[in-house]
């Protein structure tokens, strides 16, 4: 498989603080990788540095052989890397469907019509299951609901490249298996790329092609889901115990 | 022709066009001076208070240099007459929109990167920036004696017509643009702005690239309502034209209507501006101030999206008309 997205040396410094440090990374076309680590390991700052909200300190980040570093979010995503968000971001006072016209409008898709962009978002809103509520007000969504409408919006980007922050965090059991068959559908029949964080070890074992795993900003592993099970730094630093699959 | 045939179908345009068609006729009727003088005003008010509703209501951004715009526009025109006579008049009132445009595109370059009330206390600073300006640039501005204009060498009727006829179309353009914007993929991303900036950024939404245009095309329209009045008057001054009160008389309207609406910013003006006109000539006394305040706080506090956003609300059958 070629390498799709690639991190060099990726460093992101708070003032003192090195959240992300000298972190080498690759992300394979069409594979699912899982991104997991203790809280404050730099996870959501490496998402945030993969898509341009943070500056990096040093380092490169490279999408199909082009560097992208230093672009801005919405270049970034025109480019081809689409994200939700931890903590869900919707535009409240929108319906669920607007909320995904404005993907598709500011996406790859080119659509610029209002009725052929209609039609796209409901078509996402349809592959995610979204489709009954699609002329509900977001804010009045269920958290559930909320963090599938973030799922929506970011395909609706027609990204190359997915990069899903804890969407599972939250969710009852049901819904969690239901969001992790959604996401390998995401893979298997759109043949997006996926990079997700994630802290549900079901979830993330259960889905992931390889895992990486940071701690302290630095990366500590990166494996099979059974390696890293069987990794004595990932158990010492966050597993806790041996994860059994 | 499609396009055509789906806008004359959708209430909401047709309602716009209703409007214009009763409004171009209302002269013929040869109503009595002052009634062209008080729809000229409430137009002036429109213009401002829809202006301010593409970038506060649809960007959310509560931009308080409004005024500064609006007496931009009134000076440029006003230098402009004064220097080379009436005549000039149909051709700088759009240069001075697209002056007032080009000034906001600049600052909003700047200014734009400021979000809520660092936005408005830097936009309050632009309107006292560019008064003070103003009053001390004698040589060009005639300084604290302000600028007086000739008058039209016509009868004052026929005056007040033709100012009502140039404000009415203004006015409409200002409302034609604003639906054209709630209708587009422009306007999407607007409110995209408006409810998470950060979000439509990371889908792709050049937020500062639609911010500026936004704040170009309210800079515009208000510019244009600043340059029509100055010859209406035959006389401005720095104080008048850029009073910050009427960047709050313009927020309130649309408040009052319904912000992020079309029909908003245009029922905040008609009524607000009849209502003070009504005040001070039926109850003159210090009164009227205190019972238009009451009002405001009143409606504010029970329908916090305005009249046309709450009457959106409760009764869904006005839903298509009001969007």
């Amino acid at each position: 498989m070629s390498v799709i997205l690639e991190g060099k040396g990726v460093t992101k410094r708070f003032g003192g603080l090195a959240a992300v440090n000298n972190v080498d990374f690759n992300l394979k076309k069409g594979e699912i990788l899982g991104l997991i680590g203790p809280n404050g390991a730099g996870k959501t700052t490496l998402f945030n540095c993969i898509c341009g909200i943070y500056r990096l300190t040093s380092g490169k980040i490279i999408l199909e052989g082009e560097d992208i570093t230093g672009r801005k979010p919405h270049q970034i995503c025109a480019k081809g890397i689409g994200r939700t968000f931890q903590v869900v971001m919707p535009f409240t006072n929108l319906t669920t469907l607007e909320n995904v016209m404005v993907s598709v409008f500011s996406g790859r898709s080119g659509i610029k019509k209002m009725e052929e962009a209609r039609r796209e978002a409901e078509k996402w809103l349809e592959f995610v299951g979204l489709d009954k509520k699609k002329n509900l007000r977001a804010g009045s969504l269920t958290l559930p609901d909320r963090k599938t409408l973030e799922m929506a919006r970011a395909l609706a980007t027609w990204p190359k490249i997915l990069l899903l922050d804890e969407v599972v965090a939250g969710l009852n059991p049901t819904e969690t298996v239901e969001t992790m068959r959604r996401i390998k559908k995401v893979r298997d029949e759109l043949g997006i790329t996926i990079l997700m964080v994630e802290h549900v070890m079901k979830a993330v074992m259960g889905v992931s092609d390889r895992i990486m795993v940071l701690h302290h900003g630095e990366k500590i592993a990166d494996g099979t889901p059974r390696e890293i099970a069987e990794n004595e730094k990932v158990i010492e630093a966050y597993l806790g115990e041996r994860y059994l699959l | 022709m499609m396009r055509a045939k789906t806008q004359l179908r959708d209430p909401q345009f047709l309602s716009l066009l209703i409007m214009a068609f009763i409004l171009a006729l209302f002269p013929v009727s040869r109503p009595a001076a002052y009634y062209l003088d008080l729809l000229f005003r409430i137009f002036m008010f429109v213009i401002m208070a829809s202006s301010f509703n593409i970038i506060g209501g649809f960007a959310g951004y509560i931009s308080f240099g409004q005024v500064a715009f609006f007496g931009l526009g009134a000076y440029t025109v006003a230098i402009a007459i004064r220097d080379w006579g009436l005549p000039v008049f149909p051709y700088v009132l759009p240069l001075a929109g697209i002056i007032c445009a080009v000034i906001a595109g600049l600052i909003g370059l700047v200014v734009l990167r400021l979000r809520g009330a660092y936005f408005i206390i830097a936009t309050i600073g632009l309107t006292l920036l560019v008064q003070t300006l103003v009053v001390n640039l004698k040589e060009i501005t005639g300084g604290g004696m302000g600028i007086s204009l000739p008058l039209f060498p016509y009868p004052m009727w026929m005056i007040k017509a033709i100012f009502y006829y140039s404000m009415l179309v203004t006015m409409l353009a200002t409302l034609f643009v604003s639906y054209w914007i709630l209708n587009s993929r422009f306007g999407l991303f607007l409110f995209s702005i408006r409810e998470n900036e950060d979000a439509a950024e990371a889908m792709g939404v050049n937020t500062t690239r639609y911010k500026i245009l936004a704040w170009a095309i309210s800079a515009f329209f208000t510019g244009m309502a600043g340059g029509l009045y100055a010859p209406y008057m035959s006389y401005i001054n720095a104080e008048t034209v850029f009073a910050l009160p009427t960047t709050i008389m313009m927020i309130l309207m649309t408040v009052f209507g319904g912000r992020g609406t079309l029909w908003g910013p245009f029922v905040g003006a008609l009524f607000l501006t009849v209502l003070s006109d009504y005040l001070i000539g039926v109850i003159m006394s210090e009164l009227n101030m205190t019972i238009y305040g009451v009002l405001l706080v009143a409606v504010i506090l029970f329908m916090p999206l305005g009249i046309v956003g709450t009457l959106r609300e409760k009764i869904p059958k006005l839903r298509n008309i009001l969007k």
